[in-house]
């Protein structure tokens, strides 16, 4: 029988290709300023990287920026934005994907596939480094650099010693331990995750990296820890990395492709039924939810109609059906044909989420089953806005803090209702119970019939006597109590918003206590206590 | 002999109470503001015809809502959805529909009874055929009716509101409303007088985190109308 062979501490190298763009951070917004201005990129005040105009005006990085703006006063300081450095990588990820399979990211600007597939199909390593090369550099241009070694490090190191003349080296198998030997010890410091052991090692009289591989692993991994051990494997050039295969995800998108061109709501979703059980099966082969999705009509016209369609679950076949349809039922007008002829239907997931995050609790946070059924078979019955949900936001008019949504819709979130912030001149005491959706005109006068008007500095022109209401019937009554006014002022700061609001509450002589506002010589009733 | 004819009876029994017309005995749980206006809570799958206070029937809500029920509300287009939750209904556990046709209003309430324990409703026309359908069908499912209206067999509740307390002349602000409630159920009138007063909720006792003013009352018994106390030998 044959028995496993025994595990070694530290596996064979792997032999690691890996691309360099020198001064990633810098070309990454190199667009944002002057072509050859020099460039500060700055993170919590410390200079993260500069320019080479920069570099040589005697900029370095870590520098604090008042010193670096003193030494070069005429530089562009950006802020440090690792995820634009990450978006402007994406191209050269794939342009090296196009020459060479599995690709991963060390960090934006260097890049490592392993070396072993690409030497076979190219013939030798030095053949496939010089493919990458210039695969990279016809797609892209720009300094790039390419080194092959076994493991990370010892690549990663090579690379940094080549130059723009000999964009490219290689560093046979088994001689990285000799390569690497003349290297300081700082080189570490961005392995082993840990300042303070360079600088111990130095002080120990270990400068080189050669002079720590010379002593023995168990003693640096005594007085290290994990770290020294880490750091004395890399130092013998025994890198053995785990290089994850960048992975783009899968499109989920469905497009359905509508060729008679269709102008019926009801023809078109039937259509779309086989298209949108794909798009549900594709999800949950992936084992994942879909809580928002976004649904393109193509109409003939060459237009395209578009809808973010929110879900407080997740969505299912049929849920998805019926926003296909609402949308087609908003684009036609009551049940008359659609005025252009629908060519395509897609349906883009628009925010998925593992499967196993939304697992059901004993006791789930979303409603039983017959409730979303009873409730979802009204909705068809009364249409979309019919069946409704509610919950209260923070605002000041009582219209705003009130939000109704049709039921399937997402309402905000605790965060989004942001109730705990102070929202001055809100109402105090009870909440009135009934709340016009639009507020109704109505009339306050004063006992000599004159309207009430409210100066700008808050004076009220005469105590309010009569409220009439001129809705379906006239009708006037005497004021026997009020208080006010209390001003709403909102959006004050935008030209389109309303002008600063008077409130008042009042009560008539039948009990009847009304909240009422005033603009500019204007009234309305807001609410009414009953 | 005599066996044909307790079968028949037996049948008979059996007729009686599958199409039992007698309220139910379960009862749902009020708010503890109106425990003195209904002590023994509101009767499960019968209608209740609530006028003068729309606030009232939000905090009928209150009881079955807060006991993990869904509330629903129809034809209620101008609702404050804020009140609502004051009285401490669940938002997340009430329904809007706030304008039905008149022609949907009898299917709308009884879809809704499938799933809800309440249901306020505005009033609207309906035929007495729908009538005996729509009681047999909130009668089966326990399912307690609130018509902010009149409406034929039900029991009512008369709301005034006798006065407001804490509006001045140009001062103060709306704190507190007294209410008298006239309620008939079951042919015996009482009267009720509530006072329904914000009571300052601290931020953590609130689930709205101290933005919403919570009700409590304090109810005092009216002396019964004289027609009431006439009916016992005296």
């Amino acid at each position: 029988m044959k028995t496993p062979p025994m595990k070694t501490s530290s596996p064979a190298p792997v032999r690691v290709l890996l691309v360099w763009c020198p001064q990633w951070s810098i070309r990454a917004v190199r667009e944002q300023a002057a072509p050859g201005a020099a460039l500060l990129l700055i993170a919590k005040g410390m200079v993260v990287a500069c320019s080479p105009a920069a570099a040589a005006a005697g900029v370095t990085t870590g520098l604090r920026v008042r010193e670096a703006q003193l030494r070069c006063p005429d530089a562009a300081v950006l802020p440090h934005d690792p995820a634009v450095e990450s978006r402007e990588f994406e191209p050269v990820l794939r342009a090296i994907e196009e020459v060479v399979p599995g690709v991963h990211t060390i960090r934006p600007g260097l890049a490592a596939v392993r070396a072993g597939g690409a030497r076979r199909f190219y013939g030798s390593e030095h053949l496939a480094a010089q493919a990458i090369l210039h695969g990279v550099q016809d797609r892209l241009g720009g300094d790039l650099r390419v080194a092959v070694a076994d493991g990370l490090f010892a690549a990663e190191q090579a690379a940094y010693t080549t130059t723009a003349e000999s964009p490219l080296v290689l560093v046979h198998p088994g001689a990285s331990r000799r390569f690497l030997a003349q290297l300081p010890v700082s080189t570490l410091e961005r392995e082993v995750d840990s300042t303070r052991m360079p600088g111990l090692l130095r002080r120990m009289g270990i400068r080189r990296l050669s002079e720590l591989a010379d002593l023995r692993r168990a003693e640096v991994h005594a007085r290290f820890g994990p770290d020294g051990l880490r750091a004395h494997q890399l130092a013998s050039g025994e890198d053995a990395p785990v290089l994850d295969v960048r992975s783009a995800p899968k499109d989920l998108t469905v497009r359905i492709d509508l060729e008679d061109h269709v102008t019926q709501v009801d023809q078109v979703t039937d259509l779309c039924i086989a298209g949108v059980d794909r798009f549900v099966q594709h999800l949950i082969e992936q084992a994942l939810l879909c809580h928002e999705i976004r649904v393109i009509l193509d109409l003939e016209s060459g237009a395209t109609d578009t809808r973010v369609w929110r879900h407080p679950w997740h969505f299912s076949a049929a849920d998805v059906l019926d926003r296909v349809r609402w949308q087609l039922q908003d684009l036609a007008s009551d049940d008359e044909p659609l005025t252009h002829a629908i060519t395509g239907v897609s349906v883009v997931p628009e925010s998925v989420d593992p499967a196993l995050h939304h697992a059901t609790g004993l006791w789930g946070d979303r409603p039983d089953e017959h409730v979303v059924q009873a409730l979802t078979g009204l909705q068809k019955t009364l249409g979309r806005g019919g069946v409704l949900t509610c919950a209260v936001r923070g605002g000041r008019l009582l219209d705003e803090r009130r939000v109704l949504r049709p039921w399937g819709d997402a309402l905000p979130t605790p965060r989004e209702r942001r109730l705990e912030q102070p929202w001055p001149g809100n109402l105090p005491g009870p909440p009135p119970a009934t709340v016009f959706t639009r507020a109704r005109p109505v009339s306050v006068l004063t006992e000599i019939d004159q309207p009430v008007t409210v100066s700008p500095r808050g004076e009220v022109s005469g105590a309010p006597a009569w409220l009439r209401l001129p809705e379906d019937r006239p009708d006037t009554r005497r004021i026997t109590a009020w208080a006010g006014p209390w001003p709403v002022q909102q959006r004050w700061w935008q030209a389109t918003g309303r002008g600063p609001l008077d409130r008042f509450q009042l009560l008539d002589e039948r009990e009847q206590a009304w909240l009422v506002l005033s603009e500019a010589g204007h009234w309305w009733a807001e609410a009414r206590y009953d | 002999m005599l066996h044909p004819a307790s079968a028949t009876v037996a049948d008979l029994h059996d007729l009686i109470e599958r199409r039992d017309t007698s309220p139910s005995t379960v009862r749902l749980p009020v708010h503890p503001a109106l425990a003195d206006a209904f002590p023994t809570g509101l009767a499960a799958g019968t209608v209740y015809s609530l006028t003068g206070s729309t606030t009232l029937a939000l905090a009928l809500l209150a009881g079955p809502s807060q006991n993990g029920s869904w509330c629903a509300i129809v034809g209620l287009p101008d609702l404050g959805v804020e009140a609502a939750a004051g009285w401490g209904v669940d938002l997340d556990r009430l329904i809007l529909v706030p304008d039905p046709d008149a022609n949907q209003w009898v299917g709308a309430v009884a879809a809704l009874a499938e799933i809800t324990d309440v249901i306020v409703a505005a009033p609207s026309r309906i035929t007495p055929g729908d009538l005996s359908r729509l009681a047999a069908r909130l009668r089966s499912r326990q399912t307690t009716l609130v018509v902010t209206g009149p409406w034929p067999r039900a029991a009512t509740v008369q709301a005034t509101t006798v006065g407001w307390d804490g509006l001045g002349q140009g001062h103060g602000c709306l704190l507190r409303q007294h209410l008298r409630l006239d309620i008939t159920e079951r042919h015996e009138p009482r009267s009720i007088h509530l006072t329904l007063n914000p009571h300052q909720a601290t931020p953590q006792s609130s689930p709205l985190a101290g933005s919403l003013q919570y009700f409590a009352g304090t109810p005092t018994v009216l002396p019964r109308p004289s027609s009431n106390t006439s009916r016992g030998p005296q």
